[in-house]
């Protein structure tokens, strides 16, 4: 199922030229491919929370 | 465990015979002080308060010893037990960082998980067992005695985790720091509070609320993650923690408590430390074929650990510490010694005792759960234990070397130099009076220490070292905040909450072109090392020489000091197959400055510089020149500027083992 998301026309048109600019095909397709990219660290970063917390165990590291 | 009978790892101890005839009888003891410092030593032997240092002084064995770049403890150890520099060793900082995800790590070592996994019900079976690996290149000079028929006794020594065997004489070892708890971490405590708890703690331990009712309260002890069990439906990959369930029995009017587990009790009164207990933590089954090649990490049916409690206190709010779970010496879960049962054999004769590595409690004392006093108190708990193994290590030496680590010296210098000099930011004049001594009170102890070792073995070269010295902490510099302001590095959240994930690796790689990450390393963001390098390589060294020239200019806006001393770039002061691997440049920072807290792991403060007010209110790792270490010794010392890289080949000359050619240094006799 496809979800509608707003985007202000400003930003809209900002990511119009830079996805014609980079050789996206469509604006859609920019915006998707920007959002995994983004998840996928943020995704990460999650499962690297217990490598982060032993690193912060060092009393060197805060 | 292997199953080596305490008899027979005694008979290896105590071989009578180690190498050939002329090198049979020499005997080597090389005491390891981490952190001591040569002006406070110099500043205490002129007092009259280090007499058996001073002795060695007088007597021409003594000079400062030069440290390694960075002065950080696991690059100054490796440095110690290869001969060679970090570009040798491969060890350039607590921290690393994977150029493929830019996500810091673990320098010294590296779990693997098992592999090849089968999913059955609830539970994940690894067919190949998971390990874990050093990350330390380098032979250290022990296997050179060792092949050579030189005995080797090597106790607590930082950066060999997991210890490796050594082929030839014989060889026992027992591990430091790097050493993990059960948890398989650093070491976390565990704080059972009845108070409000506003926030989990960074790292080094965690906080549980526990509730009376009645005057009796449940809650559980937290172990090992247990590999076995799958994780529920939905969620991403994380080992749940195995548990073990308590209960607190607290005295209707007293102060005291009663806690009881499995089959084990402790009374307790307000304000008390309890000796050693086992705490057993069930992990999941093992399936059979999993033997086949089991690791260290494949769970067994129980991970025997051990650990102590403090009460600090018992009503209004009710508040217990519980140091980390140890790996249990008399049953280790993990290697700890080499060996196997090496530690076993320790504990059997002086007791349980700290299996961690850089065991003294700085983290409760940094949030809050130990105060000054009770960190203290922890730390003298270390010490005489510490005591004890040296008594032991002593009592089973005959000949060869024996190599044995204080850690004190360090982690206490951490928490309480910064009182021996007034106005510091974290300190108030009352802390100062207070603890102005109790750094001076550590080197006499360990005076006595060499005095001991002198007059157990008077025909014996004895050697103290240190890896490096000590330096007050007032004020810390984001390399990150300065590399952003200056425009060779994009942050991707520019306002990440406090302790935010967010804020570890926070740049945009695609416009940055240098990245602080470790307490002293800048990396480049360079094109075909980095997953996402913007830096072609023929820019790297004017971009390096630039940054350099930029950072050795800037000055402290609130007092107008010098912050960065020295700016090493790595192929002007490393050599060997391993400097690739680590930091472009390293920061030497100016006295009293050091790398932030947050910078380390590659964040933002949203300011350059900023007051230090840790309860971590000391550290070394600043410019090389600034933190030398000491080396004393029963003979003189010709040597005229010794450095940490002399010492290995200072100790193979000793027994007339040819010194390799990657060992840099000679000598210092």
């Amino acid at each position: 199922m496809a979800v509608k998301i707003k985007l202000d026309s400003d930003l809209y048109q900002r990511v119009k030229k830079v996805a014609a600019a980079a050789g996206y095909a469509t604006p859609e397709e920019f915006i998707i491919h920007m959002i995994e990219k983004e998840l996928s660290t943020l995704e990460s970063a999650e499962t690297d929370e217990e490598i982060t917390k032993r690193l912060r165990g060092l009393g060197y590291l805060e | 465990m292997a199953a080596l009978t305490a008899a027979a790892i005694t008979a290896l101890v105590l071989a009578p015979s180690c190498g050939d005839e002329q090198t049979a009888t020499r005997q080597l003891i090389v005491l390891g002080f981490d952190g001591m410092d040569p002006k406070l030593c110099e500043q205490m032997i002129d007092q009259g308060r280090l007499p058996t240092l001073a002795r060695l002084r007088d007597a021409g064995g003594y000079r400062p010893l030069g440290t390694s770049t960075p002065p950080q403890s696991p690059v100054a150890w490796s440095t110690f037990i290869t001969g060679t520099n970090p570009g040798g060793h491969g060890i350039f900082d607590f921290i690393h960082r994977d150029p493929e995800t830019y996500f810091p790590y673990d320098s010294t070592s590296r779990t693997e998980p098992g592999r090849w996994l089968i999913h059955l019900g609830k539970y994940v079976f690894p067919l190949r067992g998971g390990k874990v690996v050093n990350l330390r290149r380098g032979k250290p000079f022990w296997e050179y005695l060792t092949e050579a028929g030189v005995c080797a006794q090597i106790y607590r020594i930082p950066a060999i985790y997991p210890p490796q065997k050594a082929e030839g004489a014989p060889f026992c070892c027992l591990s430091d720091m790097g050493t993990p708890d059960i948890r398989g971490t650093n070491g976390e405590f565990s704080y059972y509070t009845s108070g409000i708890i506003k926030k989990k703690f960074s790292g080094g331990g965690d906080p549980y609320p526990i509730h009376f009712r009645n005057d009796v309260a449940k809650a559980a002890f937290y172990g090992p993650p247990d590999g076995m069990l799958a994780p529920p439906e939905g969620r991403k990959a994380r080992p749940q923690p195995t548990e073990t369930p308590f209960t607190v029995y607290r005295d209707p009017t007293e102060p005291t408590v009663r806690i009881v587990w499995q089959d084990q009790e402790v009374l307790l009164a307000q304000g008390e430390w309890s000796d050693w207990h086992p705490v057993e933590f069930e992990m999941g089954p093992r399936l059979a074929i999993g033997s086949l090649d089991a690791g260290p990490l494949i769970p067994g049916s129980t991970a025997a650990s051990i650990c102590r409690f403090y009460l600090k206190q018992v009503r209004p709010v009710f508040e217990l510490y519980v140091t980390p779970f140890n790996i249990d010496p008399l049953n280790p879960y993990f290697p700890i010694s080499v060996p196997d049962g090496f530690a076993t054999e320790v504990a059997q004769s002086i007791g349980r005792h700290y299996t961690q590595g850089l065991p003294q409690d700085t983290k409760a004392l940094t949030h809050g759960v130990l105060n000054r006093d009770e960190f203290l108190q922890q730390a003298e708990i270390v010490r005489d234990e510490r005591l004890k193994i040296l008594d032991y290590a002593l009592d089973h030496f005959e000949s060869g070397v024996l190599f044995f680590y204080f850690g004190g010296t360090d982690m206490v210098a951490h928490m309480l130099w910064g009182a021996r000099h007034p106005d510091h930011p974290a300190l108030t004049e009352e802390d100062h009076q207070k603890y102005k001594h109790v750094v001076d009170d550590i080197y006499e102890e360990m005076d006595g220490v060499v005095a001991k070792a002198i007059g157990r073995f008077p025909e014996a070269t004895v050697m103290v070292m240190s890896d490096h010295g000590f330096e007050t902490f007032t004020r810390q510099f984001n390399l990150n905040d300065w590399l952003s302001e200056n425009g060779y590095a994009a942050i991707r959240f520019p306002n990440p909450p406090p302790d935010s994930l967010l804020n570890i690796v926070n740049f945009d790689f695609s416009r940055t072109r240098a990245y602080g990450m470790g307490i002293n390393g800048l990396y480049i963001n360079l094109k075909g090392r980095e997953r996402d390098g913007i830096v072609p390589p023929e820019q790297k060294q004017m971009l390096m020489d630039e940054i350099a020239e930029k950072l050795l200019a800037y000055r402290d806006p609130a007092t107008g000091r010098r912050v960065i001393k020295e700016v090493y770039q790595a192929d002007k002061v490393y050599s060997g197959a391993a400097v690739a691997l680590g930091p472009d440049m390293q920061i030497g920072y100016d006295r009293t400055f050091r790398g932030s807290w947050t910078g380390a792991l590659g964040g933002i403060d949203q300011q350059i510089m900023s007051d230090n007010t840790d309860a971590w209110c000391a550290d070394h790792c600043i410019a090389t020149d600034l933190v030398p270490g000491v080396v004393f010794s029963t003979r003189p010392i010709s040597l005229a500027e010794p450095s940490l890289t002399d010492l290995a080949p200072t100790i193979l000359t000793e027994f007339n083992v040819p010194v390799p050619e990657q060992m840099h240094g000679r000598s210092v006799y």
